[in-house]
């Protein structure tokens, strides 16, 4: 189990029915990394998200985390934390009863639960509303809760899907100090998004998934520079030319450059 | 105020509703049902009716106009009360209001919501209005006559809806206004729907109604009966026909501008919000002598179910079944032999139905993490029996004991029914979770009229019914001296033996049960994906 990487795919696939949601994924992140998982709405980052935490079933290829295998459901779940992209929380639990209830799925020692607990709360500036239903919670002060319940346990790989949205300046801010600090702590953090800047500032590695297919893929500055004049692009500017092979004529070479 | 605008808002509101009712199957079925129903009613009132209009033209008939006026009281008074409870319910505000107020007026805004409702309860009313007015026309042989019954029915429909839509509001109004009734509303809503089951089935309701009726009859509203009967009945009288006119023109626009006042004072209004301000302190404690998952899991249940019992009331539907055994009791002041079982059934059928009937759906939104956690399928479906069976327990065991003592049964019926008491719930339990996992609900379904929850699927429903039925019958009906004593004639053993044999039948079955609803349950937990 000595894999220098956190996240291994190969030809990971999933196809429901007739339709393919992903398709032939490899992907290699390094164990304390960022990786920034791009693309537009229905590119398949959720599905991607689900296979990796053990919740779907892939209907091709294999991946690991932390050097196990998806198949070994248990081992992996003690390895992760998962952020879905719908705030996991019953609308009749406070705040703070949430955290325990997933701290005590996860069978943490009371003491040490408290402890994260508090101090998670604290920094996401949600002390003040930790005993108050989550059904009187704003939107933000949702994704908070669902990122604190995520990283509570300190797991060594934290999926997030669209960890940011909903999310206002400044809690959003938080979130990439705390993306940062996790980093720091040799978490590794695997985020989709399709909100660019944060994946900008943040990631170690960028990856473009459109229809399913891994379509660019490197760190934020390479990515940026790729064309070829070596201009310097925003990122931004290769998203939308990654993405946007449906509307051009069926030459395929935006895709291959970019790859 | 633009009407063009209010003609849109009404469009967009009527598409979305219907999307939103043609895209569940059980909607569209419920619909089918009620339009089935629907057109034998109005088949059965056209054709009484026509008859009706044949018997006054022929003479038959005579004091129509007042039998008239007591319909026109009935009507509208329907169509108010039945449109201010879609209005307090669901249906008295837009779909997207935040939007849609910031784009147009607030008058345009309720004109919108109000041609939506006219919309809603012309395309249910226009059909029997115009049969009714049809073959009354046909029977009275003078097709004049048509019009006037029109004009009449029409208009009171028209009053009444727009009465309803202001009474509605008006509630809402209050709701939005007064945090008692904001945080209670559910339970009043509640006990408001007990009352009128209660009052539905009692005989002295129709006594204490009928003034009411008599009395709006000979207000001004009952001008509409003179009105529709004008050409028919000589007792019809000019002034009054009129009058119902004018009535309606000033009352029309002045009930309107009511109803666009309280929906201004309703969406303009930031609500109370009871939960707003308060802290609950934390009830995620630790369960003596079981493991930490298995704890928060049951704790979770119950916290969820105390803050939020609507989700339960279902629950409760069985107790309308006991209903007649508990009013028995109470009228002739002794307990039949038969309530003790029934109350083992229906408390071993509630404490397996309220938190263990939908294992995977009542997660929700919090599915994927629950998932996502190393938690085992023996904690979460043990958390899930224990949360039943903690509270279950203690109550059907009282429950039997305390009803068995003052039935009068036999010591040994009297033990068969308290194991009966344990066992069957733990059985419930196990089945529950079994046929819940096998039939999970994952969507939101109406279990009240405008509350939505989700709450197990029906063939969960039916297969643990059954399979608990099964179970629990040959330690109930032995315990029974009525049915024992044919047992013992038909089996041709002794009493206590026939008791012995039927509670063993019944702890043997339980144990099956549960071992394997449970087990299976585990099992398919366990090896649960997403997809
Ligand atoms: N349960 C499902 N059944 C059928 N198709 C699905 C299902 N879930 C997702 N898809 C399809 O798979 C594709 C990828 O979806 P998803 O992973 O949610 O994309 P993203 O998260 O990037 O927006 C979409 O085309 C979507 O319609
Ligand atoms: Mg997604």
């Amino acid at each position: 189990m000595t894999s220098p990487f956190a996240i291994e795919s190969t030809d990971l696939s999933k196809r429901y029915d007739d339709e393919i949601a992903v398709e032939g994924l490899d992907l290699a992140v390094r164990h304390g990394s960022v990786y920034g998982f791009l693309g537009p709405n229905g590119a398949g980052k959720t599905t991607t998200i689900r296979m990796l935490t053990t919740l779907l079933r892939p209907t091709g290829g294999e991946a690991k985390i932390d050097g196990v295998s998806i198949a070994d459901r248990d081992a992996v779940r003690e390895r992760i934390g998962y952020l879905p992209e719908t705030p996991p929380l019953y609308p009749e639990l406070t705040g703070r009863e949430q955290l325990q209830y997933v701290a005590g799925l996860r069978d943490l020692p009371d003491a040490e639960a408290t402890e994260r607990i508090e101090s998670l709360l604290d920094r996401f500036d949600l002390d003040e509303d930790a005993d108050k239903r989550v059904s009187t919670y704003s939107k933000g002060m949702k994704q908070k809760t669902g990122i604190i319940q995520a990283i509570l346990h300190r797991p060594k790989v934290v999926f997030l899907d669209e960890p940011t949205s909903g999310l206002d300046p400044r809690a959003a801010r938080t979130v990439r100090e705390v993306i940062a600090d996790l980093a720091a702590e040799d978490t590794t953090v695997f985020l989709s998004t399709h909100i660019l800047p944060v994946v900008d500032e943040l990631a170690d590695t960028v990856g473009v998934l459109f229809d399913g297919d891994l379509v660019a893929e490197g760190p934020p500055q390479k990515l940026k520079q790729r064309a070829e004049t070596g201009d310097e692009r925003s990122l931004e500017d290769v998203f939308l030319e990654v993405t946007q092979e449906a509307d051009l004529p069926s030459n395929g070479a935006t895709r291959t450059e970019a790859r | 105020m633009s009407v063009g605008h209010a003609v849109l808002v009404a469009r967009m509101e009527l598409t979305h509703r219907w999307r939103k009712t043609t895209g569940r199957t059980s909607q569209v079925l419920a619909i089918g049902v009620g339009v089935l129903f629907g057109a034998l009613m109005v088949f059965g009132v056209s054709t009484a009716a026509f008859y009706i209009g044949e018997g006054i033209a022929s003479g038959e008939i005579t004091g129509a106009v007042d039998t008239a006026r007591l319909a026109a009281a009935v009507v509208p008074l329907f169509v108010t009360l039945m449109t201010a409870l879609r209005v307090v319910q669901t249906s008295g505000s837009l779909t997207a209001a935040d939007g849609m107020l910031t784009t147009v007026s607030h008058r345009e805004a309720v004109g919108g919501v109000v041609l939506t409702e006219l919309a809603v309860i012309g395309s249910i009313a226009t059909l029997p209005v115009l049969a009714v007015s049809g073959t009354f026309a046909l029977g009275v042989g003078d097709p004049l006559t048509f019009p006037f019954v029109l004009t009449a029915l029409a208009l009171l429909v028209l009053l009444g809806a727009l009465l309803g839509f202001a009474v509605g509001l008006g509630v809402r109004n209050l709701i939005a206004r007064s945090e008692w009734l904001a945080r209670y509303k559910t339970a009043i809503g509640v006990l408001l729907f007990l009352l009128y089951f209660v009052a539905v089935s009692s005989a002295e309701t129709g006594s204490a109604v009928l003034p009411l009726v008599d009395a709006i009859g000979a207000s001004p509203l009952g001008w509409f009966a003179d009105l529709a009967l004008y050409r028919t009945d000589a007792n019809a009288a000019t002034l009054p026909a009129v009058g119902a006119v004018v009535i309606a023109v000033v009352a029309v626009p002045a009930v309107a501008t009511l109803a666009s006042r309280l929906a201004a004072a309703l969406w303009y209004s930031s609500p109370v919000q009871p939960e707003e301000a308060a802290r609950e302190a934390s009830q995620m404690d630790a369960v003596a002598g079981v493991p930490r998952p298995m704890a928060r899991i049951a704790r979770k249940s119950w916290i969820r179910a105390r803050r939020g019992p609507i989700r339960l009331v279902y629950v409760a539907y069985p107790l309308f079944l006991l209903f007649p055994f508990l009013q028995a009791a109470f009228v002739s002041g002794s307990v039949p032999t038969a309530l003790p079982p029934l109350l083992v059934f229906y408390g071993a059928w509630a404490s397996g139905a309220a938190f263990s009937l939908n294992p995977i759906g009542d997660e929700g939104p919090v599915l994927p993490v629950t998932l996502a956690t190393p938690v085992s399928g023996r904690m979460f479906v043990g958390g899930l029996c224990l949360a039943g069976l903690v509270i279950g327990v203690p109550v059907t065991l009282a429950l039997a004991l305390v009803t068995g003592v003052l039935s009068g049964l036999g010591e040994l019926a009297l033990v068969t029914v308290a194991l009966t008491a344990v066992a069957l719930p733990v059985a419930a339990a196990g089945i529950a979770v079994g046929a819940g996992v096998l039939f999970p609900r994952m969507e939101e379904v109406e279990v009240m009229r405008g509350v939505e929850t989700t709450a197990p699927s029906l063939f969960a429903f039916g297969l643990y019914s059954l399979v608990l039925a099964v179970t629990g019958i040959p330690a109930t009906v032995v315990a029974d001296p009525t049915v024992r004593g044919f047992a013992v004639d038909v089996l041709g053993y002794s009493e206590s033996v026939t008791i012995a044999s039927g509670l063993a039948v019944t702890l043997l079955l339980a144990g099956v049960a549960a071992t394997v609803g449970y087990t299976f349950a585990v099992r398919s937990f366990d090896d649960y994906y997403l997809g």
